[in-house]
């Protein structure tokens, strides 16, 4: 019994775990047994969705068995999803969990031909009284081409019409067909779209509305199952309602190749939407310091960096130059259960921790945090050879100097981050990652899972402490020279090591990279120290205006929320 | 039929024999800032090879503005400008105004009857800043078309969306175009801020008074653009879209211009890859609020400028004033002015409240409490 499972898919996703799916279809890819002729007048041309039911129709059905699914709408097996829902994510995790796909599951329903079709839900939830209104409100096809496809149906499957004058639909061409229904599904579908197709005006048809025919399949998929279902005929009786549920989006693979084939100096980054302004005057300092001689390859981790701010990132960047930068959606990447988020470590400063498996085809980063400017060429960081280490990063002074402060920190050191006495703590601002290693060493869901049951105050740079320790390569203090120390700062730090307390001192004369970690950020506060370095640099940038119209708004928000005036107070910045 | 265009003031002639076609803006006192920025980019992107003739038709400009404009253009030989007062013109034809369209909408159409001497000109909006060199425009040659202009991808988008309801439960765009305006392709609407006129053959076809009367007389939602697709669609020239390519503004533009039909939609994001222009067409302007999308091509030239310390403070200015309307809490109108009372007032709620609030009670202290804090 051969039995094939495609998914539907618009770029390279995460699918349910399972042997019997056999292949993923995508817009550029080849089916492996779906090679269409470029033929621009066929409609099946602009909806590859439909490619595949077509090539059934023209040269037969090789499958004794054929499951059809989307990449964001599954059958789903599992006790605890509700069928209908909508969930956010097609995470790995969530499939696994939601769809709970089993390679027993098919066959049962394959050997006896039974067909698994989605369970309808009802218009008249949504506000609509048929499935004709729901489909003429929802979809962007114009009013003549839903009338000529009316009049086909009047000529042609008049029973279909009771399926558009009642309130029970299907809103997706999910199945699960055993070869004889497909047959006729596809002998009694492709007719009635050819005949629609022919007599609907394109003319002005946006390329949404291109798409006529894939809506339109969909619809008459509805009529197919509920004539039959309801009928009870012969097809009507092996058809089996079965739960589905629908995901916002996929979750892409991650595939990144080095922009450049030599002297690849790979770069990372994560920001929020709301800090790009920022992370972009990090990127110029970057850019400032560059060599000729080499390329750079930076890449933003965002959960929600809009398409605005990544036009004007990519208006740093000369076309054909030695710099490039790419924007990552890690959005699908987050777990369910919210991290521990404290001090100035948002969500964003966890996306460290995906970088190897974000990046598979990198073996070594830098990665730095968007708060800070580079005063070097961030190359010479990035060739400093960690050797067998997992991460080169900078001794935190100001925590060398707290373990000896008190003994809150003291046990927290000993019990909680397992950190020998005289053995160093390391910030995690600026550092060097050694990807493989860490690819080798630790899985995805291991580290998620450290990252959500531990208790660290520092969030994901204790936990890195933790993974990585023993197995940290120290570079110099130059490298992350944390600006404004307060007087407070000093003399913690003067508790700690003399050396490392003497090595910071050094350099916070030469610093290579001056970060602004705590609150006082100069672009809130006017006194920040060696503010002005972030000030020359932003003023390169394209986003220096909105720094400057934030700035104002935050002065004035701050001015009314004391007078009580609410609505301007509550006034979003952007 | 013949135009009743008199000599009015005086004539402007072309002012480089190379160049009949002048480049036509409309800027008032307000708005220089922000043409200054204009005029920058378009000297960044100008050719020693060719001539520009620009005209500014202006109501208002003092003449320390004007001044400051003529110095962004660096005296260069082949670029000149002229400041045309049009108060003459507009006290002669008493235009009326409604809603937010100023007199400035009428300066398109009465440049043919201003601009004798010329038989074509380009006129631009000043809210966009210049890709390219704008003498390609002027050489452009629309023939015995009406105009020359770009598709308004964003209308045609909202004419194409079967559920527009824009003008009301039974009115869409396309109703609108096809019904008030008169046009038999809606497909083929035309955006103002950018247009190449044919100067003669308005003067042939229609006099100045009929034109004014047409615009005033109809309900046009969008005054002269309506207008002018309403007369002219019949015979237009469609040019490549990089001239008049409008940013999102607001982020509302593009999912409109996605509904367009496929090809204008390519060609406005062809367009957007290269464009010749970037349009800031609605009302979300970049030097108000600088995250405006392509905000950025702004702000390049804008710090070039002597006006770009003034742009940023105007911005914080239009802050404190959206800030000045808002109105304070419920809580801070009624217990602010109670705050205030002072004096006779003061004493005598005072003197009255005991009965309330006797002496070295607790009520009496917890009322003081509170009162005090909210003072704070």
């Amino acid at each position: 019994m051969k039995i094939e499972s495609i998914v539907w898919c618009t770029q390279p996703c995460h699918t349910p775990d399972s042997a019997i799916i056999s292949w993923q279809t995508n817009e550029s890819g080849p089916f492996s047994f779906c090679q269409i002729e470029d033929d621009e007048t066929n409609y099946y041309s602009k909806c590859e969705q439909l490619q595949i039911l077509y090539k059934a129709w023209k040269e037969g059905i090789q499958a004794d068995y054929l499951c059809m699914q989307e990449e964001t709408v599954y059958f789903s097996h599992s006790t605890e999803a509700v069928s209908g829902m909508q969930y956010p994510c097609a995470s790995q995790e969530a499939l696994n969990h939601l769809v709970s796909w089993d390679d027993e599951i098919l066959p049962p329903w394959s050997s006896f031909g039974q067909a698994i079709v989605p369970a309808p839900v009802d218009t008249r939830h949504m506000g609509f009284d048929t499935v004709l209104d729901y489909f003429t409100a929802t979809t962007c096809l114009p009013q003549s081409a839903i009338t000529e496809m009316k009049k086909v149906l009047e000529c042609h499957a008049t029973e279909s019409l009771y399926y558009l004058n009642q309130s029970l639909l299907y809103p997706h061409q999910i199945f699960g067909f055993p070869q004889d229904i497909l047959r006729q599904y596809v002998q009694w579908l492709f007719p009635l779209l050819e005949k629609i197709y022919h007599n609907m005006d394109t003319t002005h048809f946006s390329k949404e509305q291109h798409k006529a025919m894939l809506y339109f399949s969909n619809l008459l998929f509805g009529a197919f199952v509920h004539t039959h279902f309801s009928n009870q005929t012969a097809i009507g009786k092996k058809m089996f309602y079965c739960k589905w549920i629908q995901f916002e989006k996929s979750a892409p693979i991650f595939n990144y190749m080095p922009a450049f084939c030599t002297n690849n100096i790979a770069v990372t980054l994560s920001s929020s939407d709301y800090f790009a302004p920022y992370a972009a005057a990090t990127i110029q300092s970057i850019l400032d310091h560059a060599s000729p001689e080499n390329n750079y390859d930076i890449f933003i981790l965002s959960k929600d960096m809009t398409e605005k701010n990544k036009v004007s990132f990519a208006a740093m960047v000369k076309e054909e130059g030695n710099v490039s930068i790419r924007i990552i959606d890690v959005s699908s990447l987050i777990p369910a259960q919210p991290l521990r988020e404290e001090h100035h470590f948002t969500i964003e400063s966890y996306f460290r921790m995906m970088l190897a498996y974000v990046l598979p085809n990198h073996d070594k980063v830098v990665h730095c945090d968007c708060d800070l400017i580079w005063q070097k060429d961030i190359a010479e960081l990035y060739r400093i050879d960690i050797g067998d280490s997992l991460m080169g990063a900078v001794i935190d002074p100001i925590y060398a100097g707290l373990i000896y402060q008190n003994d809150f920190w003291k046990n927290y050191n000993t019990s909680i981050l397992h950190i020998e006495k005289d053995m160093p703590y390391y910030n995690t601002g600026v550092m060097i990652l050694n990807l493989s290693l860490f690819r080798r060493l630790y899985s995805f869901p291991y580290v998620l899972h450290q990252a959500s049951i531990g208790n660290y105050v520092f969030c994901d740079q204790d936990l890195l402490n933790v993974l990585c320790a023993d197995k940290i390569f120290t570079i110099s203090q130059k490298w992350n020279v944390v600006a404004g120390a307060t007087q407070g700062n000093l003399d913690t730090i003067k508790m700690g090591r003399k050396d490392i307390y003497k090595e910071y001192l050094l350099a916070q004369d030469t610093p290579y990279v001056i970060h602004y970690a705590d609150k006082n950020k100069p672009w809130k506060q006017e006194s920040c120290r060696k503010g002005y370095v972030f000030w020359e640099t932003a003023r390169k940038t394209p986003f220096y205006e909105q720094i400057l119209f934030r700035m104002s708004h935050d002065i004035l928000q701050e001015a009314a929320k004391d007078r009580g005036y609410r609505s301007f107070a509550k006034e979003t910045v952007v | 039929m013949k135009g009743s265009h008199e000599l009015l003031a005086e004539e402007i002639y072309p002012k480089f024999e190379d160049c009949q076609v002048p480049i036509v803006l409309s800027c008032s006192e307000y708005f220089s800032l922000y043409g200054a920025v204009y005029l920058k980019s378009l000297l960044a992107h100008s050719s020693p090879n060719n001539f520009y003739d620009i005209l500014i038709f202006t109501k208002d400009l003092t003449p320390r503005t004007e001044k400051d404009l003529e110095a962004i253009l660096q005296n260069r030989p082949n670029i000149s400008i002229r400041f045309v007062d049009i108060k003459p013109y507009i006290a002669k034809y008493q235009l009326k105004t409604h809603s937010h369209f100023g007199v400035e909408s009428y300066f398109r159409l009465l440049m043919p009857y201003i601009l004798n001497q010329y038989d074509y000109a380009c006129y631009s909006d000043c809210d966009m800043v210049l890709k390219r060199d704008i003498a390609e425009l002027t050489k452009i040659d629309i023939g015995d078309a009406y105009l020359g202009g770009c598709l308004d991808s964003v209308i045609i988008g909202a004419i194409n969306d079967p559920h527009d309801r824009s003008f009301g439960a039974d009115c869409s765009w396309n109703d609108y175009c096809q019904g008030v305006l008169g046009m038999t392709d809606p497909y083929r609407y035309l955006n103002s801020g950018v247009l190449i006129f044919n100067l003669s053959r308005f003067r042939k076809e229609f006099a100045v008074e009929y034109l004014l009367e047409f615009v005033q007389e109809k309900k046009f939602y969008l005054l002269d653009q309506d207008a002018l697709n309403a007369l002219c669609s019949e015979d237009i020239i469609v040019i490549d879209h990089a001239w008049n390519m409008t940013n999102d503004n607001g982020g509302h533009k593009i999912p409109y211009i996605r509904k367009a039909p496929e090809e204008i939609c390519n060609s406005y994001f062809d367009a957007r890859l290269n464009p010749a222009t970037v349009h800031y067409a609605d009302k979300f302007k970049p030097w108000k609020n600088p995250n405006e999308d392509l905000g950025h091509e702004f702000w390049y030239f804008a710090r070039d400028t002597l006006q770009y310390e003034k742009i940023l403070s105007r911005m914080s200015a239009e802050m404190m004033e959206r800030l000045s309307q808002s109105l304070p809490s419920l809580a801070v109108r009624v217990v602010e002015p109670l705050l205030g009372i002072k004096g006779e007032w003061k004493r005598f709620i005072k003197h009255k409240s005991v009965w309330l609030f006797p002496y070295g009670s607790k009520r009496r202290e917890r009322i003081k409490y509170i009162y005090r804090s909210l003072r704070k």
